[in-house]
């Protein structure tokens, strides 16, 4: 790997005068939009992440499918004349293109931040646990589950309704052992309810029932979060951040690598379509194990006032995929069509 | 200079290389089972028409371009080999270097891809854009640069880690007469050190004065080799030749005619040098400071 040429590639994919235009959207788009209550500023958080993504995300991959496009075929002398391995020339762009992502994680971080305003208390999510799929109270029979949940730990669960009538009086309850807890509410629009697990060891066994009203509840088919407070809503932007830059850094590896086998526009929107794919192929088996998945919920779940839950494992892998996808066809490609092929 | 005894640099038996062109691919061979060595020391020139297979047959000597047959070996090993490319400076035809970066950081790139670092880095840069008479627009994008300016650059790049092996394509093209000056002696110092020197070429006049060897490609077959006098010789009674002189008069010159003509050869006319032209800019000085 070689610094000169990750420089290189960083001042192809993050040239000044794109770095200046990109802060200044973001900062207008802050400015604009800053929320006035905690329930705004979560939005605005999340309304300026999501632009960010939007925006840089699809500038990083074209920019940097640019660079790999202009090495491989009108610069391959260069590049293939040197001692460093295709290999080295694929991290070196790569790097370029991950110091670009990680400025503009920056900037969004801070953006969001001064859009979001306010740094109060909230809950943080840990982990998903099951729920059951389209579950249906319409009075009959109460639903019942079990979750692994540790005390301190808040339980939330969304909602939706059918309304025949206006409304309907749930009761949700959860016991562990001797211990139990339980939260009462009107369901009269989605919403989600949230119940303390109580103190213990073991399983917490959970019932949902309708007592009162004529509107059927309906669960969404979403997993439940486990929440713990958090202490600030600030973390967001660390997480939102590492969500970012690990989709980001996927999306340009694939593109980087396409763009020494087809035209740099066409690789950056290949590369999109291959992440919506995963993305919609994970969706399809309930899964977050995709970056740009992974971060879709992520950025939802900022929305609500909650800071996300880091990236799972699966995004990390999805990502490693991706690199190396892109990393082989980069090699493959590499000066393929100034005669380059080995 | 006697290259016999040593062992070749670079071996080349039966290269073939072919490009694919065309909607559907159809390949194309350029280089036919090409046979050559390159000894260490030697100074070989490759001339040849538009076509001829020069660019490719250096390509694949600086491992850029693979051969789809036959073996390549640069001191002992395959040019893509590390041992092979850090011992191959290699300048192409045409600039390969970005355009937004400046003359500098691209010897600094180079340098330090092959593993240099420092002040021997920052000296050894300083010193070939000074020898290439850039020093005056080291820190200007090569974007900026002409086309000879780039020439110059190039030549300075495939030399900044001082290789055994020096691959030069077309280097004195655009090039002007200071330029050409300044390249023949930045030459003169390589052949000094003992380096191999590959320079391709489609004019012998560029050739003739420093080549030990040189092998005459056409069409991707070497049709002849031997030094310039020796290729001459081959075409016989149409061999024509140029001669130079310094201090001649219109009356010696005259004689010379004579002479000429009284053994059966034909004059064909007087050209001046083209090194007049470097003594007449460096008569009007130094040139100004950007």
């Amino acid at each position: 790997m070689s610094t000169a040429v990750a420089q290189l590639a960083l001042r192809r994919i993050a040239p000044l005068w794109l770095a200046l235009c990109v802060c200044g959207i973001l900062a207008a788009t802050a400015l604009s939009s800053r929320g006035d209550s905690n329930e705004s500023g979560a939005l605005a958080r999340q309304g300026l992440w999501t632009l960010a993504t939007i925006l840089v995300s699809t500038l990083l991959a074209f920019r940097a499918a640019s660079a790999a496009a202009r090495l491989s075929r009108t610069e391959y002398d260069f590049a293939g004349a040197t001692p460093m391995s295709r290999v080295g020339w694929f991290f070196s762009c790569w790097s370029g293109a991950l110091a670009a992502s990680l400025g503009a994680v920056f900037v969004a971080a801070l953006c969001g931040e001064f859009a979001a305003r306010f740094d109060t208390p909230c809950p943080r999510e840990v982990s998903l646990a099951p729920a059951p799929e389209r579950g249906v109270l319409d009075g009959r029979e109460p639903l019942r589950w079990s979750v692994d949940a540790r005390a301190g730990e808040t339980l939330r669960l969304p909602l939706t309704f059918l309304a025949i009538e206006p409304t309907a009086e749930l009761r949700w309850e959860a016991v562990r052992g001797e211990q139990r807890s339980q939260t009462l509410c009107t369901l009269a629009r989605p919403m989600a309810l949230e119940l303390a697990a109580p103190e213990g060891e073991g399983l917490v066994e959970l019932t949902l029932a309708r007592t009162a009203g004529g509107a059927i509840a309906l669960l969404t088919g979403e997993r439940m979060q486990r929440l713990v407070p958090a202490g600030s809503a600030r973390q967001s932007a660390f997480v939102l951040g590492a969500h970012a830059f690990l989709a980001w850094a996927a999306f340009t590896a694939l593109a980087l690598g396409l763009a020494t086998w087809i035209g740099p526009g066409l690789a950056a929107t290949l590369a999109l379509a291959l992440q919506l794919l995963g993305w919609l192929v994970g969706d399809a088996f309930a899964t977050d194990a995709t970056t740009l998945g992974a971060l879709l919920r992520a950025l939802e779940v900022a929305g609500h006032g909650i800071v996300p839950a880091w990236p799972p494992l699966g995004a990390w892998m999805h990502a490693a995929l991706c690199v190396s996808i892109g990393s082989l066809a980069f090699v493959r490609g590499f000066g393929r069509r100034c005669g380059g092929v080995r | 200079m006697p290259t016999a005894a040593r062992a070749p640099l670079v071996e080349i038996r039966g290269l073939v290389r072919s490009y694919r062109h065309g909607f559907l691919g159809t390949p194309r061979r350029v280089l036919h089972g090409l046979d050559l060595e390159v000894h260490a020391g030697e100074f070989l020139g490759l001339v040849g028409p538009n076509g001829s297979g020069k660019s490719t047959l250096l390509r694949v000597i600086a491992a850029v371009d693979e051969a789809d047959e036959g073996s390549v070996r640069v001191l002992g090993h395959d040019p893509d080999a590390r041992e092979a490319r850090d011992a191959t400076g290699f300048c192409p035809e045409d600039s390969p270097y970005p355009p937004e970066v400046k003359a500098r950081a691209v010897l600094r790139m180079l340098g330090s891809l092959r593993g240099m670092s420092g002040a021997a880095l920052s000296n050894r840069c300083d010193e070939l854009l000074e020898r290439v008479g850039l020093t005056h627009a080291a820190n200007e994008r090569l974007g900026t640069y002409s086309r000879g300016m780039l020439r110059r650059l190039c030549i300075a790049a495939a030399l900044v880690h001082r290789p055994k092996l020096v691959l030069l394509d077309e280097p004195t093209a655009g090039l002007d007469a200071p330029g050409f000056a300044a390249i023949e002696s930045l030459l003169d110092e390589v052949r000094a050190d003992g380096a191999s020197v590959v320079m391709s070429s489609h004019l012998l006049g560029d050739l003739h004065q420093r080549c030990d060897r040189i092998v005459a490609l056409v069409d991707g077959r070497s049709i002849a080799q031997g030094s310039a006098l020796e290729l001459c010789a081959e075409l016989g009674p149409r061999a024509r030749l140029e001669l130079a002189f310094e201090g001649l008069d219109a009356g010696t010159l005259a004689e010379l005619q004579r002479l000429a003509a009284s053994r059966g050869a034909r004059f064909c006319g007087v050209q001046p040098s083209q090194s007049n032209l470097v003594e007449l800019y460096r008569r009007a000085g130094p040139p100004p400071a950007p």
